[in-house]
């Protein structure tokens, strides 16, 4: 009997004595597993990049980025931009790099907020009618690092003055007024104005992106009744650029207190007429535009006269 | 701005009169008479093959010969 009971007592003590040994083989996986978390959470940055969509557009979408140095961020979103560059795996599905293939950054240089890009000579093998878009998403992505505002395109160290294959100049310096995705609908000569708008669409996922549009028309409204005017007229479908602004929306007035802007709409501004919100498409449609256009840090946004 | 398809001249014309300048307006302000203003706009429109004065700012805008 007590021999039987020795012998219980053995066996228990030894299986015990096995998941106390077992827990002390495997403790690091468990705070590996945390601090690779941890880490994970620290290091993971978005930023904004102008790929071309699959409608032709340049659009702005965002990508993971591992780099913080703004020299690097620069060389990460170039080698992105550049098809079948080193970073093609980030690319969100529904866009395409734009860069043709073996393109090279052989150096850069950040003097304030001018960043001069010198070039492999494959940039210049860009088909013709990509030849502008490949500037327009350059400019753009460039311009949304933080810091800089104006760019310079050098081939083999030669300023970029001439598209060789369209014949369309470039100003040795750029910046977002070079256009982008331009349209031109002008019939006379009189009051002819220039306004960015951010349309919206699709992924194939249902995520939705922005298009900013060069508009070039006839209007001797402000910009910001254009912007407006723009997203509640009717939506071309065959143009891919959507909005989703309510048709009777209308902005009642506006004013601007130093670098902010006060944007008063009627109740169309929400979705519907139950819920009192407002799409997040629209509020961002509104902002890029504005922002594109004006100098503003903030949009405050007002349903008949009360904030929202 | 480098060398594109316009002269100094016509380009100076073509960027006042996107500004909503007159014939008169343009003349005055660059020292010219009315008559050579005209003669600038109308070799513009023939050498990019366009009819109209609006069709000659479109082709020029396209091609970043003139900006807003």
């Amino acid at each position: 009997m007590i021999k039987r009971f020795s012998i219980k007592q053995i066996g228990k003590y030894t299986i015990l004595l096995l998941v106390v040994f077992l827990f002390c083989l495997f403790p690091e996986k468990e705070s590996y597993t945390l601090d690779k978390k941890v880490n994970k959470e620290i290091s993971i940055n978005y930023h904004d990049i102008f790929l071309i969509d699959k409608n032709g557009y340049i659009s702005k979408t965002n990508i993971q980025i591992s780099k913080k140095k703004k020299g690097d961020i620069i060389d990460e979103l170039i080698e992105t931009l550049t098809i079948n560059g080193k970073y093609q795996d980030k690319i969100p599905n529904g866009f395409n790099a734009i860069l043709p293939v073996d393109t090279k950054l052989l150096d850069k240089q950040i003097d304030d907020n001018i960043l001069t890009l010198n070039f492999s000579k494959e940039l210049l093998e860009t088909k013709k009618e990509l030849e502008e878009k490949v500037i327009e998403s350059i400019i753009y992505t460039m311009t949304s690092v933080e810091g800089i505002d104006y760019i310079k395109i050098k081939i083999e160290g030669n300023l970029l003055t001439k598209l060789p294959k369209s014949g369309k100049l470039l100003d040795e310096t750029l910046d977002r007024n070079f256009g982008i995705n331009k349209m031109y609908n002008i019939d006379k000569i009189k009051n002819v104005k220039k306004v960015i708008i951010y349309y919206s669409n699709k992924t194939n996922e249902d995520n939705t992106y922005y298009i900013p549009v060069t508009k070039y028309i006839n209007s001797d409204e402000d910009k910001i009744k254009i912007i407006i005017d723009e997203l509640t007229s009717k939506i071309s479908y065959e143009s891919n650029l959507m909005s989703y602004l309510n048709y009777n929306a209308k902005l009642l007035d506006y004013s601007f207190n130093e670098d902010e802007l006060d944007l008063n709409f009627n109740e169309y501004l929400f979705d519907s007429e139950d819920n009192k919100k407002v799409l997040e498409e629209v509020i961002y449609s509104i902002s890029y535009s504005i922002m594109d256009n004006y100098e503003v840090s903030k949009i405050n946004f007002y349903v008949n006269n009360e904030e929202i | 701005m480098s060398k594109g398809i316009l002269t100094k001249r016509e380009r100076e014309v073509f960027e006042l009169l996107i500004k909503n300048n007159s014939t008169k307006d343009i003349a005055d302000k660059l020292n010219i008479s009315e008559k050579t203003v005209r003669n600038h706009i109308s070799n513009v429109m023939q050498k990019l093959g366009v009819k109209g004065r609006s069709g000659a700012v479109v082709e020029l805008l396209r091609l970043n010969e003139i900006s807003l």
